[in-house]
């Protein structure tokens, strides 16, 4: 008798442990992942926009459906923030290796006066000749960076550096339906944002 | 008796546990050949980052002057130079300029961070507060080098002078990379 008994209460011991397991584990598939950067919940349409990149050829944003898109507003005359971010996306994009061309870097000038398409294009190549740099018109730019609630100004420079321009320097993330779904901010860090990546791509 | 060759026994103790301490101290960690000091300042992990003259529009950017304002050139190609300076000595310093080879104008910058919008902005002079070291990192103070005369490769060394307010000025030779070291 008490064999049984024992034998019993194993037996439901046994079946709560597995009943438990398969609950945590379709817990865990259904929880949000576990980011560096900042997620954008819930995901939201972003408004395509029209620019140009260099031998003038027309670029809108949806042409990269089906990536993974990283965005961000910099500029040439800018030689110290826009540098780090092009170098983290540089080392980001090398961490996934084949992957990585499941990813689009586009950088949008916020100073279209000095930055042609020509310029800002050859120079974010300089880093990786898969990014592209994109610029437009005044009104052009001011659209997409309105579109993603980029701030940007002139400020005062020096006759050597001619103005400079204040600017939103975070990173913002389309997923491959074209939703913003994540935006990283200033200097986080070329392993945090592969790390994000690599969890994106993981779904 | 006892007495004296137990002091022996722990003189020579204390002698054999200072030296390895002082040939520590000689010991380098291999990031520069010799130390860049003046007055009571010392810069260590100096670096450059690397900058190409653009194929589009290239050219060599001229020397600044009122009327061509270098800054509206769009070939005018830019650059930055980092370091850290460790200040031993009691009392506060401040770089008060920069100049090199290389660049036809250099100033020095802040960066500012707010709600992740970020301000660039030219500062008189960086604080080198006493006992303490000052880093310039990307991000934060930076040495601007504005309107190369030659491209910058990753390997490349730079000139570099620093003039500071007390402990006078210093030229030495900084790498080019894309990374502080």
């Amino acid at each position: 008798m008490p064999r049984l008994r024992l034998f019993l209460i194993a037996f439901v011991i046994g079946l709560v442990g597995v009943a438990g397991i398969a609950w945590i584990s379709q817990q865990v598939r259904a929880t949000p992942l576990t980011l560096n950067g900042v997620a954008v919940e819930p995901p939201r349409p972003a408004t395509d926009f029209t620019l140009t990149t260099s031998a003038q050829k027309k670029v809108n944003l949806s042409d990269f459906r089906g990536q993974y898109v990283l965005l961000f507003f910099g500029y040439r005359f800018c030689p110290d923030v826009c540098p780090l971010t092009l170098q983290e996306l540089k080392k980001a994009s090398q961490t996934l290796g084949p992957q990585a061309e499941r990813i689009q870097v586009l950088m949008v000038s916020v100073d279209p006066e000095r930055d042609t398409p020509d310029l800002i294009d050859a120079h974010v190549k300089q880093f990786n000749p898969n990014f592209v740099g994109l610029s437009g018109t005044a009104e052009e730019v001011a659209l997409a960076a309105q579109a993603f609630n980029i701030y940007y100004a002139k400020e005062a420079g020096s006759v050597n550096t001619g103005y400079l321009v204040s600017h939103s320097a975070s990173i913002t993330m389309l997923d491959p339906d074209g939703n913003i779904v994540e935006v990283f901010p200033f200097g986080l860090g070329a392993e945090a944002i592969a790390a994000d990546l690599q969890a994106w791509l993981a779904r | 008796m006892f007495t004296r060759f137990l002091s022996l026994i722990l003189t020579v103790a204390l002698v054999a546990a200072c030296a390895p301490a002082a040939t520590e101290e000689h010991q380098d960690d291999g990031h520069h050949d010799e130390a860049i000091t003046v007055g009571n300042l010392e810069i260590t992990d100096a670096w450059v980052r690397p900058a190409t003259q653009m194929e589009a529009g290239g050219g060599m950017a001229t020397p600044a002057s009122e009327q061509t304002g270098m800054g509206m050139d769009p070939n005018t190609v830019l650059s930055a130079a980092y370091m850290v300076i460790h200040n031993e000595g009691g009392e506060a310093d401040k770089l008060l300029s920069a100049s090199s080879d290389v660049a036809a104008a250099v100033e020095l910058h802040n960066v500012k961070m707010e709600n992740d919008v970020m301000t660039m902005f030219q500062v008189p002079f960086i604080e080198v507060a006493a006992d303490e070291h000052t880093t310039l990192k990307p991000g934060s103070y930076h040495v601007m080098l504005i309107g190369l005369n030659r491209d910058l490769k990753v390997g490349d060394h730079v000139s570099l002078t620093l003039n500071f307010e007390k402990a006078g000025s210093v030229t030495f030779e900084a790498e080019v990379r894309e990374e502080a070291p």
